[in-house]
């Protein structure tokens, strides 16, 4: 997609000239999705809505540096990983297991699944287990592997959204999610 | 070796993420390679899977929307003076920066009215021979004043004389 051609680009543009609508508009679209993927790096439900809009405030605040060269999905998920790979090194975090919790302590997947009742009990204890199991997978990865396939397989980014995003070249984001797509297969089996 | 170094190929083909040639020399290698073919399929099935259940570990549908935005509202509106200031800062560091400049260019171009009016200090060696400062002119005729000495021979000063005898 062309930026020109991304509506929420024309928003980003609105909220240079200042307009908070449209800023609240972009908030409102994008929040839950960031507050997801900070979720997946620090664990903690509070945390990762304080990151969400730690993100948000950064953006409003370096509005007039923006330029429109990619979609806007591409300069957001930029702040908002690079306040997650922040947050990871401070201290608390070390330990990045310890941050797991019980299994449903910060998220219940079960609640995420659509249409529940579409499923039979054994389905859906066997997709419970392997959300579970790609979720323990997803916290060994480290911090970049972890960014780079969240950005491509849940947000959808291309590897070249996906180098911008991280600041770094397109045959490294290729290595990153090779390496990041073995360790989950691993871990996961077949179904991940 | 070389089907190794493949793998990571093959889980940008699986992505759909390779350049058209580059898919097309990736798929030809399929054709001619077993190994790299059942690789292929494990990765497409894994990549599948993954893309399917990724999404759902990030929740999305209890997020406090209303209260998060309260929140950030509340941080743009107590901090709105950190915006201006960082607007400022780099227009005050250029504006410092000039400022020092000229500053150092002034005392260095404009030393000898410094030291005319009083600010500064001559140099040493003038503050001891005063006279020296006060008659710079002198130095016009300082080849006559080297050659002093000399008995003059009705040639003009500046094209010296004979030295004197004895």
């Amino acid at each position: 997609m062309e930026p020109e051609s991304d509506p929420d680009v024309q928003l980003m543009l609105a909220v240079q000239r200042d307009d908070r609508t449209a800023f609240e508009a972009l908030f409102r679209k994008y929040a839950p999705a960031i507050t997801g993927f900070a979720l997946s790096f620090v664990g903690s439900r509070a945390r990762a809505e304080e990151l969400a809009q730690e993100t948000f405030v950064h953006l409003y605040r370096a509005r007039r540096s923006y330029k429109a060269r990619a979609r806007f999905a591409t300069w957001l998920y930029r702040i908002a990983t690079n306040l997650c790979l922040s947050d990871l090194r401070r201290p608390e975090h070390r330990n990045v297991v310890s941050n797991l919790g019980p299994v449903g302590d910060e998220v219940n997947t079960i609640d995420l699944l659509p249409d529940p009742a579409a499923r039979s009990g054994e389905e859906e204890a066997v997709l419970r287990e392997s959300l579970e199991r790609l979720r323990d997978g997803l916290q060994l990865l480290p911090a970049q592997q972890r960014a780079a396939i969240l950005l491509a397989r849940a947000e959808g980014l291309s590897y070249e959204e996906v180098a911008r995003t991280l600041g770094c070249s397109v045959s490294a984001v290729k290595s990153l999610i090779h390496r990041a797509t073995v360790t989950l297969r691993e871990k996961v089996g077949e179904e991940g | 070796m070389w089907c190794r170094w493949f793998e990571r190929e093959l889980t940008a083909l699986a992505d759909g993420q390779l350049p058209a040639w580059r898919g097309a020399w990736a798929r030809r290698h399929l054709l001619s390679c077993r190994a790299c073919a059942a690789r292929q399929a494990e990765t497409e099935s894994a990549v599948a899977a993954q893309r399917r259940l990724l999404p759902r570990l990030m929740p999305s549908s209890d997020v406090p929307m209303e209260e998060m935005l309260r929140r950030v509202r509340l941080r743009l509106a107590a901090e709105p003076e950190l915006e201006v200031r960082r607007q400022l800062r780099p227009r005050l560091v250029l504006a410092s920066a000039a400022g020092i400049i000229a500053v150092v260019l002034a005392f260095r171009v404009l030393n000898p009215v410094w030291i005319a009016i009083g600010i500064e200090s001559p140099p040493e060696q003038l503050t001891e021979k005063p006279e020296l400062f006060r008659d710079y002119q002198l130095f016009e005729h300082l080849p006559a004043i080297e050659n002093f000495d000399r008995v003059p021979s009705g040639d003009s000063p500046d094209e010296g004389g004979r030295p004197m005898r004895g």
